[in-house]
């Protein structure tokens, strides 16, 4: 699969994921998130850039916990408050955050979590 | 019912040697049943012949893969086969976690609801109920894990937790049916299910968290070994004795069967015979339920009924496996305030493990790493003599050496190691 961004021709795997993760430029995010639907707004980029940042130094993309914990810091006085953040990053990637955002940062793709019973 | 040995089912395609052997005996087999719907379900022969390759050559061919439907963070549990080419209907054999009705109690025509739902979009296979609390549906694609998923919530349905999440709740039926039950366990799962339903869909935590429910030490939804937080009934004060039943039942089955059933099997040996009367020593009562499940005529929980509130069991990852301990020995559990406590108890332990947790720790080797004094400093928990690892083993010291004065009459002598300062915690850590 690929998509074409300012003439030039960007292979991408089937979930839209980077194939040359060096193809990466704000444009080529722009397309990947129209191609899933979601128009990028200032919050999305703050957030695609403090993805590129955190991978460039951990060398691992931030977890749902990390987004929580660190941009959400402390929410109201009770812990089950600090949820409102997630809600928020939900409703700019309604389908995964996490996944969604390491593919528009152009990072790998997430592995599978532990799932056991 | 499940069928002879050699009888090998009556679908062709099937080659299980090693299966079939499951369909002996007298007991319900999976085998059988799943025999039965592969003439239905086409995919499903092609599963037993998966399991069987993998009997015979002792290999798992699953892998897992991520897939949510749109909001959630888990509740799908993605599958692929590795041996796609021969069996392709099992490529995408993803299974659906629904939370089940609190008990387990369906309607039949809510449980026919599900099956239909079930059977339209995957295989059909439900699995009534995992360790996880859910209910399981098994065997659908990428396409159909969404048109399930929307069916199921069109009907009133919700997806369960997995991942790193608040898992499905789960609690035994409780007073809704039966006697012993010390609160209202159903209430108390659905209060807790919708209080954290976000926990629950969208996984944040260091791990998994499971809290499990049970009217009473019976604890028959398996929350001890089960669970990171069982939650299990109990009663203060005297339990209910009924003295003219217990003369009645010793008159039945006679003296010796209550000496050698009940009165020397009490853990704490706190049960003895006065005549026809029983004489309980509530002080020392563990509250084991053993003699109540025997005489359940003449004996009750006492009246003044609550929870105690236990942490920590768990399958082995960082540590053994390990059982739950107590850490809140006694919570009334009635009003709204009350749950507004448990709550309120919950939040403090979460943020603790979760603020300090390392990745993939369950709050049971949080504790067990940091300390259940640091744990309890960090919650604000207050510590009691009652939280034990485990009980009754043979204490390395004489307790009643080091006991301050007035635990066992007056100490002639000051013992030297109970004058030690403790050592502070920054050092120790
Ligand atoms: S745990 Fe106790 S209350 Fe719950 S069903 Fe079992 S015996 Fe009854
Ligand atoms: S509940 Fe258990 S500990 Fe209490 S008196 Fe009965 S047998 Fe003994």
């Amino acid at each position: 699969m690929a998509i074409e961004v300012n003439g030039k021709t960007i292979e991408i795997d089937e979930e839209g994921f980077l194939v040359d993760r060096e193809d990466w430029s704000e444009d080529v995010s722009e397309a990947i998130a129209n191609r899933d639907g979601i128009e990028l707004k200032d919050e999305h980029m703050g957030l695609i850039d403090y993805f590129r940042d955190y991978y460039e130094e951990h060398q691992v993309h931030p977890t749902m916990h990390v987004l929580v914990q660190r941009l959400g810091g402390k929410i109201g006085k009770r812990f089950h408050e600090h949820k409102e953040y997630e809600k928020f990053l939900y409703m700019l990637f309604p389908s995964d955050p996490v996944s969604e955002l390491c593919k528009l940062a152009g990072l790998p793709k997430p592995l599978p979590s532990e799932h056991d019973g | 019912m499940a069928k002879k040995k050699d009888d090998k089912g009556t679908n062709p395609g099937l080659n299980t040697p090693l299966l079939d052997e499951l369909e002996d005996g007298p007991w319900p087999s999976f085998v059988s049943d799943l025999k039965q719907w592969s003439e239905t379900k086409p995919q499903v022969a092609q599963l037993l012949n998966q399991l069987e390759e993998s009997y015979e050559n002792r290999w798992n061919y699953w892998t897992g893969t991520v897939l949510n439907v749109s909001g959630y963070g888990g509740g799908v549990i993605a599958r692929l086969s590795e041996k796609a080419d021969k069996y392709p209907d099992l490529a995408e054999f993803h299974t659906i976690r629904i939370i089940p009705p609190p008990g387990f109690v369906y309607s039949t025509e809510r449980l026919r609801n599900l099956a239909d739902i079930c059977e339209r979009h995957g295989a059909g296979i439900l699995q009534l109920h995992g360790l996880t609390g859910d209910a399981l549906a098994l065997g659908f694609d990428n396409e159909s894990t969404f048109a399930a998923a929307e069916d199921l919530m069109a009907n009133g349905w919700d997806l369960g937790g997995s991942g790193a999440a608040l898992r499905s709740l789960q609690c035994c039926v409780g007073q809704a049916r039966c006697e012993m039950a010390c609160f209202d366990t159903m209430k108390t799962s659905r209060f807790l299910t919708n209080h954290y339903i976000d926990f629950l869909h969208r996984p944040e935590f260091m791990y998994k968290f499971k809290i499990k429910i049970s009217g009473c030490a019976n604890d028959c939804a398996n929350a001890m070994i089960g669970s990171d937080m069982p939650i299990i009934g109990t009663w203060r004060g005297p339990m209910q004795v009924d003295q003219e039943k217990v003369a009645e039942y010793i008159d039945e089955k006679g003296v010796e069967h209550v000496i050698d059933n009940v009165i020397t099997r009490c853990p704490t040996r706190c049960l003895s015979l006065k005549g026809k009367e029983l004489v309980v020593d509530d002080e020392n009562c563990v509250r084991c339920m053993h003699c109540i499940n025997v005489m359940h005529k003449a004996l009750k929980p006492g009246k003044d009924q609550g929870v105690t509130i236990c942490l920590g069991a768990k399958r082995t990852l960082k540590i053994g496996d390990t059982m739950s301990s107590v850490i809140v020995p006694f919570l009334k559990l009635e009003t709204d305030e009350d749950f507004e406590n448990l709550t309120d108890l919950i939040d403090r332990m979460w943020e603790f493990w979760n603020d300090n947790g390392m990745d993939h720790e369950r709050i049971g080797e949080f504790i067990a790493r940091v300390g259940l004094g640091t744990f309890l400093e960090g919650c604000g928990i207050e510590p009691d003599p009652r939280m034990v690892q485990s009980t009754r083993t043979s204490p390395y010291i004489n307790f009643e050496e080091l006991a301050p004065g007035d635990f066992e009459g007056e100490r002639e002598q000051q013992p030297t190691v109970w004058n030690r300062e403790p050592e502070s915690r920054e050092s120790s850590s």
